[in-house]
Order: C-alpha cells, then structure tokens, then sequence
C-alpha cells in the first residue's frame, strides 16, 4: 500500500520537474506573469488602453492582450474562487469590450492554455524569431484552439 | 494553478466522500453507487451545474464517474442545438467517448497481457 | 434492501438484524478519511496530467479532459494487472471506485479474469458485466435530461 502511495507522490513530482525544465514560460501559469501586450496590427486602437480595461474587473488578473489583423485576443485568469462564474465573466467581458471598441473583433479567453500560449508568442516575438506576418498566423491558430470543443 | 491543484484535491476528495458515505451508510453496492453517481452527474448537468464546478476544480470533477452522465448530457445537448430533438440520441458519446473507448481498448490489451491473478 | 423485510421469515429477520449490528461496526469516519485522501489524491494525479497535456501538447483546459481520462485509464490497467488495483481498493473504498480509474478497473479485470474462456465469449461478453450498469443508468439519464432540456428550451423558450 504505501509503495502505491510513494509511486503516485513520486509521479506527481516528476510531472512538476519535467515542467520546470521547460525553457520558455515555464511559469506563465504558476505565477503572475502580467505579459507586455502585443500589437500586430499598428492602426486603431491601442493594445495598452484595452489591457487597462480588463486588468480595472476585480475577478481578472494577470491579463495577455494580442491585436492582430482580424481579431484581438484577450487571455485573462480568473481569481480562484470566481472561476464557478468563469463562463459568464467570459460573456461579460466581451460584450463589454464590442460595445467600447466597436471596429474590433475580440476573441475572449480564461483558459489556461490561451494564455500559456499567448505568453509564449510574446517570448517569441521578443527574441525575435518572427515578423508580423508570422505572428499574425500564430495568433489564428490560438484562436483556432480557443474555438476547439471537448 | 496551484489553487487548481488543491481544489481538484478537496473536491475530489468529498465527492468520493459521497460515495463511501453511499456504500456505508446507504448500504449500497458499489454498482448501484457508480450508477447512482452517473444519474447524479447527468441530473446536474442539466442544471448546467457540473461545467461551473469543473471550471472550479477541474480534474476534481473531471475525473470522477459523475462526470460521465456530466459529458453525455454535454454531447447530447451540443448536437440537439443543431439537429434538434434527434440530436439527443445521436449526439450523446460524441464528447465522452474517450473513457470507454480507453476502458475497451486497455481491457483488451490488458486481457492479452496479463495473467488472472489467484 | 430493508423494504423486503415482510416476505422474510422471523429467523431471518433475526438473522438481518444480527447483520446489522456487525455492519454498523465498520469504522465510518475512518473509511470516509481514507476514500477522501486517495480519491483527492487521484484526482491530484489527473489535474497534473491535465497540465501536463495543456504544456507539451495542443489541448486546452476543455479539450485536456479526454486524453487525461484516456491516461488514466491505462496507469489502472497497469495496477489492475499487476494486482495493485484490488490492494488499493480494499484500503480506500470508494476512494479508488469513484474516480474513472476505478470504472476502468472494473472492466479490465473482468476482462483479465475471463481470459481463459476466450476472447469473444470470455473477454468480450464479461467485459462490461460490472461497469454495464454504470453505462445504461448513464446514457439513458442523460437522455432523459437532454430530452427535457431540448423540449424545454424549443417550445418552452427556456
């Protein structure tokens, strides 16, 4: 019995240093990481004003906001005892930016691999191994995933 | 993410609580208490109650059996959206497949591998 | 199981009672404890298999839900074969009966048991004889609601 115990507590450990040797990220979903947003798309409005907005919601923090050509996505995480709520902040929230910023499309998202993958692209275009057209493309296929169903 | 953790932990923990409780004070079978959990899962679905709390506690509430009526009710409601009542029927394992399709195909690998104990 | 009480015989009823009163022994806080620490324990297990999906692999949290399920799965047909399953079982109760490892359990080790009457009548026709339950109940609830719900919502206006 306790050699069960041990090999389960053994395998969860292993699961947390296989993630802490990750190179990039590693931490984004541990520790508040509040990533610099990212603005693909130069015209309109600006990334930082949007950030400002869904950081000034008192269920959110840590906010990731990407414009790009067609969509803005805007990955948040919700504070842990609001997340039996996460569905309708989710609905809230975007309805809430479509009615500020009419002339954008926003792709909204709590979940943890959005924003995992926003903090990703972001280190990416930081270490800069791509252009915007590239960004721009990685940034679909997270939205892709978002609209993904179990 | 380390909230996640502890709360998979807790409500995990007290749902598998219910059913000890269940078998020792119901005195009921284990078979009648997966089968009463799985009604009990499907029923609260349909109070759009399970999402909220696998939002909450995500593996907590994902891996116990309840969540199987959970995710039948998921399928089946995904697919009445857009073939309507047919949808119910044809709609159900479309989300849940994977723990029985994962429980036959193991079984029988399994079955293939090991040797009967005793 | 106490409402067929009239169609028993005095002896057995004495006998029923008797039952009881060596049933009402089982330690109950004890049991709930050790189902609440192993059950939390496993469901500790797939929240981390969970991440471990969402970080090297393209699922989100709503999509990591069936590979981890699928996983965990397989890690109770390897207990269930090398007989850990059962020891596990009898330590925590529904701590290990409850979670989806324990619906796996249940099917491959009457599959493991029926090996040696055959694949197609031995392993494939006991395979769900515990778990089958478990599916019927199952669907047809979910059936039943999902009905409610649809006919709710369409000409309801839910």
């Amino acid at each position: 019995m306790k050699t069960v115990i041990f090999v389960i507590v053994a395998i969860i450990l292993a699961g947390c240093n296989l993630q802490e040797e990750r190179p990039d990220s590693p931490l984004a979903l541990i520790k508040t990481t509040n990533p610099e947003p990212i603005q693909i798309e130069k015209n309109g409005t600006s990334v930082e004003k949007i950030r400002k907005e869904v950081e000034g919601i008192d269920e959110i923090y840590d906010t990731a906001v990407i414009k790009g050509d067609h969509n803005t996505l805007v990955a948040y995480k919700v504070r842990h005892l609001d997340r039996f709520r996460m569905k309708k902040i989710e609905k809230n929230l975007k309805e809430r930016l479509e009615k500020q910023y009419e002339q954008e499309t926003f792709v909204v998202s709590s979940d943890y691999k959005i924003f995992l993958e926003a903090v990703r692209l972001r280190e990416d275009i930081d270490a800069g191994k791509m252009n915007d057209e590239e960004a721009d493309k990685r940034l679909h296929e997270i939205i892709k995933l978002k609209e993904e169903r179990a | 993410m380390l909230g996640m953790f502890f709360w998979a932990f807790v409500i995990g923990g007290l749902i598998c609580v219910i059913g000890q409780l269940m078998m020792d004070v119901g005195k009921l079978t284990p078979g009648h208490t997966l089968s009463a959990m799985v009604v009990a899962g499907a029923v609260l679905a349909g109070f759009d109650l399970y999402e909220p709390l696998i939002d909450f506690a995500g593996a907590g509430a994902t891996i116990p059996i309840m969540s199987f009526g959970n995710s039948l009710v998921a399928g089946a409601m995904q697919e009445a959206e857009k073939h309507g009542i047919v949808g119910v029927l044809t709609g159900m394992f479309e989300v849940t497949s994977a723990g029985i399709s994962a429980a036959i195909v193991f079984g029988f690998i399994g079955a293939a591998v090991f040797k009967p104990k005793g | 199981m106490a409402n067929n009480n009239e169609k028993k015989t005095p002896a057995q009823q004495q006998y029923d009672k008797l039952n009881q009163k060596h049933e009402l022994k089982r330690p109950l806080l004890k049991n709930c404890l050790r189902a609440f620490f192993v059950g939390g324990l496993i469901c500790t297990l797939g929240q981390a298999i969970t991440y471990f999906f969402i970080y090297f692999f393209n699922f989100t949290e709503q999509t990591a839900g069936n590979p981890t399920v699928a996983t965990m799965v397989f890690l109770s047909m390897l207990l269930t074969g090398f007989g850990l399953y059962d020891h596990l079982g009898q330590y925590s109760g529904a701590g290990s009966a409850v979670p989806v490892s324990g619906f796996g359990n249940a099917v491959i080790s009457a599959a493991i048991e029926h090996r040696t009457e055959g694949f197609v009548l031995g392993v494939g026709g006991n395979m769900f004889k515990l778990a089958g339950s478990v599916i019927l109940f199952g669907v047809f609830a979910a059936f039943v609601v999902a009905l409610i719900k649809t006919i709710l919502i369409q000409w309801g206006g839910l």
